[in-house]
């Protein structure tokens, strides 16, 4: 099995990821990231690297794309790769986010978020991103050091998952099983600085979350002592913030009229009333489990949400899931939930607009997104924005792939990567 | 399923902690809440001076809870009783007054208009300390509660996560995290009439309070002091329209 490493920096500027690269493989193939200081040129094809440990050989990123796909597992640690790869669709795809700097943060968390859903496992550096995306899918890891935590015992444990997880990747396994191990090291870490540090509000709900998580029922506890010194502490919205989290915590108790109340106390605009009076009329008429669904959409954890939809029949359970699926980056599951009907509705045309543009800019496909992100736009002008982020997209691939190389072009010419074509009844 | 706030129909109960407030305004101040709340709910802090007697007086009192042992030096725990007690009487509605609290004339008519909508959980009033008499209230660095709104009515949300915090003196009549919840101000006005005795009376005040809180822990230590000020500043007290 070829290993190959798509970086967000050379090889050389790669301190904060390389502990990770102790993956078993014969030789890691390595291809350079941007160079902030240093010019592209010194990519030299198949130059090998100093390094401890496995042989790791520096190609261009157009000789990684000559490996067997299917022979191939890939690492890649900038969010744009994906979007040269065009066709080539290694065995493994997992993405190790470092945490972003400058004035690249807000584009690169945007870009990451979109991938996330399409790659089979994601490591994150970044805390808020980890649990941001533990609540999206499965197959999600911390790489962060725990600077936060003092005196955090067991260093490298980290490290020595992320051989698991890609080991058990590269067979072919699941690694489902294995996020439960970081999520009881964060509760177990949190726990050691309440102790020693006192009550502290962001701590506490981590705590929640991790125990959320771990469908440990704790989570309610630490929740609500949390929301206490957010109120105390004159946190604006954490009625919104901390106390909508309990409606899930409810839901996953399996206690839906008490997550639907909850949820109802926290529902003060217009569209939160209307989504809680649905809610209510969805459990009224026995419909708990679209109810349960819903609540875990709200709360973002999009994760419970698909699980719950997955054997659910009904428009309203296919419209949740399609809304799970996107929410969740999972793009083309949520174009399988797309109907002719959809297509008398404005709203709905626009969404799937969206998701097939966002197929084929994933996809490399520029002339393809830009198609239907028109599209999407002719339904609402809000959509407009996909387009102008394209320039931004430009931008950083140009510094991604070298001077002159674009996305345009060769990926819209691939026969059978455009998305279009299906959606006659979205006219 | 029931939604958690209704914009009619709201049943308002009163919820009043007392103590020894036989021979002050209690009596007063039941026979206004009963003109316009449905229920009242008493507790009453080891009263020994038939307190629980005049309570039961009055038909609106639903629930009276009579303590054989004092909890004011430990409030907190008393405003946790009495919450408890109260929403144990299932209301929509609470208004948490003190036994020597009274709203103006006009709240009778208006207050049901503030309970009767669904997007406020609480209502914050303005208290007017009366100082010596009936006819005037304190205003001064110390005593300026009515410069700004205190919330004492409330919307009781059932399953919502209510907590005091734990002082042992002046603690907010309302769980604090109702300051989470959406609330509005109104103009309706109470008066206050813990200060309007004598001076003698409001020396025993000062003394209690002092025992209770030496340091000025729970509460303010110069406004402690100010309650023996002989010349305060006083405003006269006008009533709506006047």
């Amino acid at each position: 099995m070829n290993v190959v490493w798509f970086g967000h920096v050379p090889w050389e500027d790669f301190a904060d990821l390389r502990r990770f690269c102790n993956i078993p493989a014969r030789v890691l193939y390595w291809v350079d990231g941007p160079a902030p200081r240093s010019p592209l040129a010194r990519v030299s094809h198949g130059e090998p690297i100093e390094r401890a440990g496995a042989d790791v050989r520096r190609i261009s990123w157009r000789r990684a794309l000559e490996l067997p796909p299917d022979e191939t597992v890939a690492f890649i640690s900038h969010p744009l790769w994906p979007l040269l790869f065009r066709g080539w669709r290694p065995r493994r795809l997992v993405a190790v986010w470092p945490e972003p700097s400058g004035e690249d943060r807000g584009w690169w968390y945007r870009f990451a978020t979109l991938v996330s859903g399409a790659v089979d496992a994601v490591w994150a550096v970044s805390e808020p991103m980890y649990l941001q995306e533990s609540f999206r899918r499965v197959g999600v890891f911390f790489a962060g050091g725990g600077s936060e935590v003092p005196d955090r015992e067991g260093p490298g444990e980290a490290e020595e998952l992320f051989v698991r997880v890609a080991d058990r990747l590269m067979r072919g396994m699941s690694v489902e099983d294995l996020e439960a191990v970081q999520w009881r090291s964060r509760v177990r870490d949190y726990e050691k600085l309440l102790q020693s540090s006192g009550p502290h509000e962001t701590v506490l709900f981590l705590t929640a979350a991790y125990r959320y998580l771990l469908h440990d029922p704790k989570a309610e506890e630490d929740l609500l002592r949390s929301f206490e010194l957010a109120v105390v502490a004159g946190r604006p919205d954490c009625l919104r913030t901390h106390y909508r989290f309990l409606s899930a915590v409810r839901a996953q108790a399996g206690d839906i009229e008490g997550a639907v109340q909850v949820y109802g106390v926290t529902a003060l605009e217009e569209g939160e009333r209307r989504e809680y009076d649905r809610l209510r009329d969805w459990v009224g008429r026995g419909e708990r489990e679209l109810a349960a669904a819903r609540i875990y959409c709200l709360n973002d954890d999009f994760r419970s949400a698909s699980r719950v939809l997955r054997g659910l029949s009904g428009d309203a359970a296919r419209r949740l899931r399609a809304e799970a699926a996107v929410r969740a980056g999972r793009w083309a599951d949520a174009l399988q939930e797309w109907v002719p009907a959809d297509g008398r509705i404005r709203a709905r045309r626009r969404d799937a607009a969206v998701v097939r543009g966002t197929i084929d800019l994933l996809r490399g496909n520029r002339a393809g997104a830009v198609h239907h992100f028109l599209r999407a736009a002719a339904e609402d002008i809000q959509a407009l924005g996909r387009l102008l982020e394209l320039r931004a997209v430009d931008k950083h691939l140009e510094r991604l792939a070298g001077k002159g190389e674009s996305f345009d072009e060769s990926g819209s010419k691939e026969p059978g990567q455009s998305v279009d074509g299906d959606d006659a009844g979205a006219q | 399923m029931r939604a958690v706030r209704k914009s009619r129909g709201n049943r308002l109960t009163a919820m009043m902690q007392v103590r020894n407030e036989a021979d002050r305004y209690l009596s007063t101040v039941l026979e206004d809440l009963s003109q316009f709340v449905d229920d009242i709910v008493i507790v009453d802090d080891a009263s020994t001076d038939g307190t629980p007697q005049l309570c039961r007086s009055f038909s609106k009192v639903v629930k009276l809870v009579v303590l054989t042992e004092s909890h004011f030096g430990r409030e907190w725990k008393l405003r946790e009783l009495l919450w408890r007690v109260a929403v144990s009487t299932g209301p929509d509605w609470l208004l948490a007054l003190d036994a020597d609290e009274i709203f103006e004339d006009r709240a009778k008519d208006r207050i049901r208009a503030l309970i009767d909508q669904d997007r406020y959980d609480w209502v914050g009033f303005r208290i007017f300390d009366f100082w010596g008499g009936f006819t005037h209230y304190r205003e001064d660095e110390h005593w300026n509660l009515h410069r700004r709104f205190t919330p004492v009515l409330v919307r009781y949300l059932p399953g919502f996560h209510y907590v005091y915090p734990p002082m042992d003196l002046h603690v907010p009549r309302i769980p604090l995290t109702y300051a989470a919840l959406p609330g509005t101000c109104s103009g309706l006005r109470i008066k206050h009439f813990g200060w309007a005795g004598t001076a003698e009376e409001r020396r025993r005040k000062y003394e209690r309070y002092r025992a209770l809180d030496p340091e000025g822990r729970w509460g303010c230590d110069a406004q402690y002091r100010s309650v023996l000020d002989p010349n305060p500043r006083l405003v006269e007290w006008r009533e709506e329209g006047e």
